[in-house]
């Protein structure tokens, strides 16, 4: 009775954080729509075939790793065993009169599944000991996500071994098989129960206090006994292949244990365990169960369809990343990373920033700045989302992070430069004193010998690829920003569309007769102009702050 | 940056403009092993026309017909001009000797019997040239027969107006029809490398045959902007040719110049082929002469390397190039400080009147060799005696007005080259 109103308890529990997360989820990814249509189109826009192969078979696993793979899916495959056949045993065995847990072969197969959760469990540990990572992978984590994943697998394998001690206790439990034999023999002193007793010692392994083999027993009386009141739902425990060996080893212990029902302590213990998993599903990382299912139906993003789903950031892909850190892997701008340092890079730290950033907005101007020039170094090539063993949509998520930041006053570097005034540019207080050089450094556009040559042939201009496809915008061409240095207007240079269009081709800087180093030029305006439009962007975001 | 590499061989030809490029196919032809350094855009400044001598004496009225007899008149003065000691057969087997290097990167020359080549300008003017593209060849016989021309010009493409050289063709031809053709997907200007590439696509080559093709009855030849196409551009244009049952030629334009282009490309690639090393975008500085060698040092944007050669060709071009450098009151050479042949002050550099017949001082002003090309000292010896100079560089040379600039280039590139050749082979022997 208890247990069922736990149960109860717990069922509600879980519904309502379900409810809860869906409805927290719901709301925030449409917090970051574009327009309402575009949300309710998109949300019946199924994938089919992605959900039957990433979450039936975990065929996108199976391609990232075949550990992990086969880890994740003795634990699946396991638990679904233990959930159906064993946790819900009423259930099953209203459907299926055959059914005893206590016979073959269902203690076996028990076993089993117990045995490939906890083998899952113990993969899964192993792999986070840092000797068995990846250089790549040993990127720093949050602490909290860690924790959150290494909790919900001891979880887990405490629920297995809890469960094996019970069964292995119970085997040896005199006391549990007083219980029984009340309730289902109604056997006494008289009527044979030591005989029984006997025979349970002699091939059940029950630990008995009292010593039988002084007494004189009849087993034909016991055999008989145990066909009538046990056979049916009690084989010998001996294929039980894990519960029976501890069984054994804790034989010597059997009046100890009994004394102080530790077969109960166990019960409650597995009991209360599986109930706490049940509870904190939602809110734990065992929450990818859900999500990842519906990352994986959600239909995926084309190049054609990008800038319909702009701004459309669901929370459903940011919940169902698991933290694996296969992404970052196969990062195309990994080296971006390693030269400078910058973990928003990584897509599976970037995915927790965009998460916090989807629930606070632009909550911190540093953080949001080092989100913002990360996002801006993804070249989108596809790879992470290609790997992503949950199946989310990342690409989607970058493109969807980056409209976001813009809506809410962090533009990508381009967009700063060119809405960026004169006054801007040159206004150094603006700067924060400890976020790098303040100002411009000095290179080949400060030195006049680099351009002064110079002599205005359009040679550069001629041969520019971009020129060439931007003929009815109507910018600077290489030449006429060279002229704009001459005029020692570097500022007004860095913002023409030219520096940041420029594709580096060098046909320019090839062709030029004078030998000025255009491409170079052209080239460092644009590195200098990250920088500074870095800067900027830092201090604006900053004042917003103080704004609020 | 401080990586120092180096380079030994028998020939360093500084500077990659037309005169030196001549200089280094030369040089490998001959078996020399041969470095080239220097920066090649000066190549799309050229017309792609190959002249010869257009005019003789400086103050001569119209232009050359037989450039062979303006060089006996050049030479029975005892002109100082680089021409001074070479014969007429020389400069003719020089012309061959590039037309065919040309050739063999598919960039097709016409070298003219004998006479001056009058080529149609964009203004509409003839200029006397001696060894053309073989795409512009039928533009050089507009004068024979009565001709009826289409001009065409391109929408977008500046620098080239059919009207503009129909007015000037307006007393030497009767009948002349000017065409503006279209090229999809162009509304504003279109640079003229971009349009080159453009007309490789056969849809373009397509719309511009369906625009001529109305008027293929009513003319006999039809002249175009030098766009037709970068790389095969003799091919592209028997094809339109064939489309539109009309001769065709090309024009050439103002910079930059895709036969400028096309002569580039087709130099560096039949450099390559030859084994020439080419150190492009490579500035020469510092030469030393030492124990009858040259050491010289290269400095590219990113190091430095050593170079060893027994002899140098300075092919290092004029003020634009920077190969001259003119002073306040000076003008001097920029990589061996040789003594250049100037006026005495700078007031004497040019005329008052700009178009004079004369030309201006300035432009013969240059670098004094004797008549194998090699710079002289003071008193008239060699500075060097491995040590050349050559094309627009040279003295008394006012190319421009005389229209020789690539001829003084090619035949003092090959003759210096030559000269250095048997000076190698003698000392071996």
């Amino acid at each position: 009775m208890t247990f069922f109103i736990l149960l109860s308890i717990v069922l509600f529990f879980l519904g309502a954080g379900l409810v809860y997360r869906f409805q927290d989820i719901a709301r925030k990814s449409r917090f970051f729509e574009k327009d309402q249509d575009t949300w309710a189109k998109k949300i019946f826009d199924l994938n089919i075939k992605g959900f039957f192969l990433n979450t039936l078979f975990q065929i996108k696993l199976f391609k990232a790793g075949k550990l992990r793979w086969l880890a994740h899916f003795l634990v699946i495959l396991g638990f679904v065993y233990l959930l159906i056949v064993h946790a819900m045993d009423g259930v099953t065995s209203g459907f299926f009169s055959w059914y005893q847990p206590g016979i073959a072969p269902f203690r076996f197969l028990r076993n089993l599944a117990g045995l490939g959760v906890g083998l899952g469990c113990v993969l899964f540990l192993l792999r986070r000991l840092p000797r068995f990572r990846t250089n790549r992978e040993r990127v720093k984590r949050k602490k909290g996500d860690r924790f959150r994943g290494t909790a919900s697998i001891l979880l887990i394998l405490a629920l297995i071994v809890s469960g094996f001690l019970l069964e292995a206790s119970r085997i040896i439990s005199e006391p549990r098989f007083d219980e029984m034999v009340e309730e289902y023999s109604g056997l006494d002193e008289d009527s044979g129960q030591m005989d029984l007793e006997a025979f349970w010692v002699k091939n059940y392994h029950l630990v008995l206090k009292e010593d039988l083999s002084s007494k004189s027993i009849d087993y034909e009386n016991a055999a008989s006994l145990n066909q009538e009141y046990c056979l049916d739902c009690h084989d010998r425990p001996d294929e039980a292949f894990i519960s029976t060996p501890l069984a054994l080893g804790a034989k010597p212990f059997g009046n100890w244990l009994a004394r102080f029902r530790v077969d109960n302590v166990f019960y409650w213990l597995h009991y209360v365990i599986g109930l706490l998993l049940l509870a904190f599903l939602p809110f734990s990382r065992m929450f990818h169960l859900i999500a990842i299912p519906v990352a994986s139906t959600r239909k995926r993003i084309r190049p054609q369809s990008l800038k319909k789903n702009m701004g459309l950031l669901d929370l459903f892909s940011l919940t169902a990343c698991t933290n694996c850190g296969f992404c970052s892997e196969v990062c195309n701008v990994y080296p971006n990373f390693q030269v400078t340092g910058n973990g928003e890079i990584l897509p599976h730290l970037k995915i927790e920033t965009v998460k916090t950033m989807a629930k606070k907005g632009l909550w911190d101007a540093r953080t949001v700045a080092r989100l913002r020039s990360g996002n801006d170094d993804c070249t989108r090539c596809g790879r992470c989302a290609d790997i992503c063993p949950s199946g989310i949509d990342l690409i989607r998520l970058w493109e969807s992070a980056d409209h976001l930041m813009t809506s809410l006053g962090c533009p990508d570097n381009y967009t700063q430069v060119l809405g960026t005034s004169f006054e801007q540019w040159t206004r150094q207080d603006l700067f924060p004193k400890d976020f790098g050089n303040s100002s411009l450094t000095s290179g080949l556009a400060d030195q006049v010998a680099a351009f002064e040559n110079c002599v205005q042939c359009t040679i550069c201009t001629n041969s520019c690829p971009v020129v060439a496809h931007d003929l009815n915008q109507n910018d600077l061409g290489p030449h006429q920003v060279m002229n704009l240095l001459r005029l020692g207007e570097k500022h007004m240079a860095t913002g023409s569309r030219m520096v940041w269009h420029c594709l580096t081709c060098y046909s320019c800087q090839e062709l030029c007769p004078q030998g000025i180093r255009v491409t170079d030029i052209l080239l460092e305006l644009r590195t200098q102009g990250q920088k500074t439009a870095g800067q900027i962007k830092l201090s604006q975001l900053t004042n917003q702050g103080s704004d609020k | 940056m401080t990586d120092l590499n180096s380079i030994d061989c028998d020939l360093l030809v500084i500077g990659a403009g037309f005169a030196g490029m001549v200089a280094a196919a030369r040089a490998s032809h001959l078996g020399l092993r041969t470095v080239l350094a220097g920066n090649s855009g000066s190549l799309i400044f050229v017309s792609g026309l190959m002249d010869y001598l257009g005019v003789y004496p400086m103050d001569a009225k119209g232009v050359l017909d037989d450039p062979a007899q303006g060089l006996a008149c050049l030479q029975s003065e005892n002109s100082t001009h680089p021409y001074g000691g070479i014969s007429h057969e020389q400069i003719i087997q020089c012309f061959e000797f590039v037309k065919w290097i040309l050739g063999k990167e598919g960039l097709a020359y016409h070298l003219s019997p004998g006479r001056n080549l009058p080529v149609l300008t964009a203004m509409g003017t003839f200029k006397p040239s001696f060894m053309v593209p073989r795409t512009m060849e039928k533009g050089s016989l507009l004068f024979g027969e009565k001709k009826r021309l289409l001009l065409i010009d391109i929408k977008g493409l500046q620098g080239f107006s059919a009207r503009q050289a129909a007015g000037g063709l307006a007393k030497t031809l009767d009948e002349v029809i000017c065409l503006t053709v279209e090229i999809p997907g162009i509304t504003k200007t279109i640079p003229p490398i971009i349009l080159a590439e453009l007309f490789e696509d056969p849809g373009v080559q397509e719309s511009f045959v369906r625009q001529v093709l109305p008027f293929s009855n009513r003319v006999d030849i039809a002249g175009m902007p030098a766009v037709c196409g970068v790389h095969d551009s003799l091919g592209i244009q028997q094809k339109i040719e064939k489309m539109t049952g009309l001769d065709l030629f090309e024009i050439p334009g103002i910079p930059p110049s895709i036969p400028g282009l096309r002569l580039k490309n087709a130099f560096e690639k039949r450099l390559a082929a030859l084994g020439v090393k080419f150190l492009s975008n490579t500035r020469i500085k510092d030469p030393v002469f030492n124990g009858g060698k040259f050491i010289f040092t290269g400095v590219t944007d990113s190091g430095k390397l050593s170079i060893s050669a027994k002899g140098a060709v300075l092919g290092i071009g004029r003020f634009f190039s920077k190969g001259l450098n003119a002073g306040r009151d000076k003008i001097m050479e920029t990589l061996f400080q040789l003594d250049v042949r100037q006026p005495v002050t700078r007031s004497l550099w040019h005329g008052t009147n700009f178009l004079t017949r004369q030309g201006h001082k300035i432009n013969q002003a240059g670098i004094e060799t004797d008549q194998r090309f090699r710079p002289l000292k003071k008193g008239g010896q060699p500075v060097f005696p491995g040590l050349y100079a050559v094309g627009s560089i040279l003295a008394h040379n006012d190319w421009m007005r005389l229209k020789s600039g690539s001829g003084v280039s090619l035949v003092s590139a090959c003759t210096a080259v030559d000269d250095f050749y048997q000076g190698v082979t003698k000392a071996k022997i």
